[in-house]
């Protein structure tokens, strides 16, 4: 979730400018330079070198604080609130913003107030909203038991030392997270310690490198386990966190219905590149899941979404389709995925196409719902 | 120390000062013709027309920022490609006039990026749509309205072409008065076709235009230092470009590519450190002209027509202008429109500055045209200095004639 991250940051500096300078009344043509001096800023704000190391600091702050211990979670990025977030595990980071409004005092913006503040489409009665929250509450709570399970087979496999029993594993242990990334990646110093790659790092030794693709780096580029056994014990005391944090977690409508469109865009900027997997080769699995997420959440405002707008779940639903019907090509008999490398040219091209309009309907569910 | 030629009154001062502040305060720091100008309201909000049988963005006087974009089409069949081509029309003449964002109930994405503003202006923006010869494979049956001489870019001698900034589908050029305009069409334009097309490459260049517009003489000058675009043919003459840029009636091609026009993008890095250190005399004999005056060598003012009869060896043979155009009887009927622009990107493996020239030509057929000058240029002594590395052969379609007709129409009816 790298790149949700360094998108969130950006559009956050973008805010800040924009706040500060349209306060004042100002005539339509200062205003057109106003605008273009602010995307300017915007754009060359130093934002995305600041991100990675930012996460550098924070992971490795936190191994020396207290190697190997339940505090994988205690640290996170480095903002105002860092030293406080350190006590709370749980503290929600850029990547979900969960917490971002209410508990800073420096977001207070206009868009983003009025969002939050804004009431659902009065055609959908709130305990339906309610109950689909509390249906997708329980899904996450599913994907993330899943994921515990799924992910020891794995671990237990790689500190056993069996490198091909670990390989066949690796690409379904995932499914749980990926289905339910944006919750699962909020937590951002958990984000950092279970699924950053490494380019977030300094490089393929950095110890704050750690979590899933240490490991699969280890097995599909390396072809060994030896040595990588404390970050499958890490993994798991890692995913034990994300557990507790998501048990007790509250998710906002909002959080839901936009976390159907945050797992297309990542899907759409770090999954269709390949980038993810790269050592297993095993997208195909990352990039499914994170449409099943999506999907899911889909279904469960369905009804809500058929009642106000059926043209918007019309499109999104063909858009999924469209999707899919590319990946079913690179289906295995036996249910597996191919691994990524098989991807014709004019399949990715025609996967951008078709998420990038995917991504545009469903970023209109939002709407429709009125969170 | 210098005198200073002329003291500011207080006045002046302190509305220069204020000028720089609200400048630096807004960010504008992109230098004085951003501020500077005053005849700047009015720039922004002259619109060049959309509608006639030629597109804008050819003809058109040139403007500061260009932008051009190199799509692939994913559009599934032939219903899907019309529908593309006419939202892109639609979009196009939306946004060329400038106007105002649709507000929208704000729990929904905005209907446009805002860059410029709830209120866009005009600024001079054109966006030109062209077509590559890879649209016209089997996919959507197009093949036997293929303009005759559309093929994919050759590669020629000295070209390093990098699969990642060549060919496409589609060709969009975008030009305005500023960058921003231009991002914010694009932006636009790709929202609305999301699924019909993808990004193939894209390339921004930006220019200072002629000051002093004039037949044979121009202020512009290439990041060679030395002026460029000396003979370009007046835009203005419209049997001139009739001879030259558009295809006719009497050209043998297909009967929907009248109004059209070949458009070639060639995108040509400068070794800008190597060529600062070329002594000046290898410089001018490399181009053929005067550095500072852009005079042919041996002549005294820019606008001079070399005799190269008359000329002997001041003007090397082996100039740049002398194969681009060595006035043959004939040659005449050669000559290309072409829009330069500076591009500036990035640094190279080797450390270097990776800068040069957005190349664009537009020409009734491109084999006489833009390639008839490239093979006689091939070999020249200034491809030590230069490297092209990507751009395309494509079609600049027709002109839309009217509020019921759109780009493209007359070659999806062809066949």
């Amino acid at each position: 979730m790298r790149l949700s991250n360094l998108r969130h940051a950006t559009v956050a500096s973008g805010h800040r400018i924009f706040s500060h300078q349209t306060s004042a009344a100002m005539k339509n043509k200062t205003k057109l330079w106003v605008g273009i001096g602010a995307y300017l800023l915007t754009a060359l704000s130093p934002t995305g070198c600041a991100v990675a190391p930012q996460q550098n600091a924070a992971v490795s702050t936190q191994e020396a604080a207290s190697p190997g211990a339940e505090s994988p979670v205690a640290s996170a990025t480095a903002s105002p609130g860092a030293a406080a977030s350190e006590l709370d595990p749980c503290r929600r980071g850029a990547g979900g913003e969960g917490g971002e409004g209410g508990e800073g005092g420096e977001g207070g913006e206009g868009a983003e107030d009025s969002s939050a503040a804004a009431t659902p489409n009065p055609a959908i009665k709130p305990e339906e909203l309610q109950k689909a929250v509390a249906d997708y509450k329980t899904y996450v709570v599913q994907e993330v038991d899943r994921l515990v399970t799924d992910t020891k087979v794995f671990t237990d496999r790689v500190i056993a030392g069996d490198v091909a029993g670990a390989k066949a594993v690796y690409g379904s242990s995932r499914l749980g997270w990926e289905r339910i990334e944006p919750i699962a990646s909020s937590f951002a110093a958990l984000d950092g310690a279970i699924d950053a790659r490494v380019d977030d790092f300094k490089g393929e030794d950095d110890p704050a490198f750690t979590g899933f693709h240490r490991i699969e780096m280890g097995l599909f580029k390396y072809n060994t386990t030896k040595g990588y056994e404390p970050f499958a014990r890490k993994l798991m005391t890692d995913l034990q966190g994300l557990k507790t944090c998501v048990a007790s977690l509250e998710i906002e409508p909002r959080d839901m219905v936009r976390g159907a469109s945050e797992l297309i865009e990542e899907v759409s900027l770090g999954k269709i590149t390949g980038e993810e997997d790269r050592y297993s080769r095993l997208d195909f699995w990352s990039f499914r899941a994170n449409l099943e997420g999506s999907q899911k959440v889909v279904n469960l405002v369905r009804p809500m979404v058929q009642r106000i707008q059926p043209t918007v779940l019309q499109r999104v639903d063909r858009d999924f389709a469209a999707v899919n019907q590319v990946l079913e090509k690179y289906k295995l008999p036996n249910g597996d995925f191919m691994t990524y490398d098989k991807l014709s040219a004019a399949d990715k091209k025609r996967l951008q196409a078709d998420l990038a309009k995917l991504a545009e309907n469903i970023s209109k569910l939002r709407g429709v719902i009125g969170v | 120390m210098v005198k200073p030629r002329f003291s500011w009154s207080r006045r002046q001062l302190l509305g220069r000062g204020l000028a720089v502040a609200v400048g630096a305060g807004l960010g504008l720091w992109q230098g004085q013709r951003w501020w500077g100008d005053r005849s700047q309201a009015a720039a922004l909000a002259e619109a060049i027309p959309f509608w006639g049988p030629h597109q804008p963005g050819i003809a058109t006087p040139d403007v500061a920022a260009a932008l051009v974009v190199a799509l692939d089409v994913t559009a599934r069949d032939r219903q899907e490609l019309t529908q593309l081509f006419q939202a892109l029309t639609d979009r196009i003449a939306y946004l060329m006039a400038g106007g105002a964002l649709k507000p929208l109930d704000q729990r929904y994405p905005p209907s446009g990026s805002g860059i410029l503003g709830d209120e866009f202006p005009a600024d001079r923006l054109t966006v030109t749509v062209s077509v590559g010869a890879s649209l016209f494979d089997q996919r959507y049956g197009l093949a036997a309205a293929k303009p005759r001489h559309l093929t994919e870019m050759p590669n020629f001698p000295n070209d390093r072409l990098d699969p990642q900034l060549c060919h496409g589908d589609l060709l969009l050029q975008f030009c305005a008065n500023h960058e921003e305009t231009n991002i914010h069409a694009l932006r636009d334009i790709l929202k609305q076709l999301s699924g019909l097309v993808v990004l193939r490459w894209q390339m921004a260049g930006f220019q200072q235009p002629d000051r002093d517009p004039h037949p044979r003489r121009t202020t512009v000058r290439n990041l060679l230092g030395f002026k460029d675009g000396t003979v370009n043919p007046n835009p203005k003459d419209e049997k001139l470009m009739n001879r030259l840029v558009w295809v006719s009636r009497n050209s043998p091609e297909p009967a929907w590519t009248v109004g059209g026009s070949y458009h070639v993008v060639r995108i040509i890095r400068m070794f800008v450190e190597f060529w600062d250190r070329t002594p000046l005399d290898e410089q001018e004999a490399v181009m053929g002209r005067s550095r500072s005056s852009g005079a042919p060598l041996g002549y005294r003012h820019e606008e001079e027509i070399p005799n190269y009869q008359r000329a002997g060896k001041a003007i090397p043979l082996d100039s740049h202008i002398r194969l681009a155009n060595p006035r043959n009887p004939g040659m005449g009927e050669h000559q290309i429109l072409r829009k330069g622009f500076h591009y500036s990107r990035d640094i190279d493996r080797a450390g270097q500055l990776d800068m040069g020239l957005l190349f664009l030509a537009f020409q009734q057929d491109v084999k006489t045209g833009f390639e008839a000058i490239q093979n006689r240029l091939n070999g020249e002594p200034l491809e030590e200095y230069i490297k092209p590395i990507g751009g395309g052969y494509f079609f600049a379609l027709p002109g839309v004639a009217d509020r019921d007709s759109y780009l493209g129409q007359s070659l999806l009816r062809s066949v």
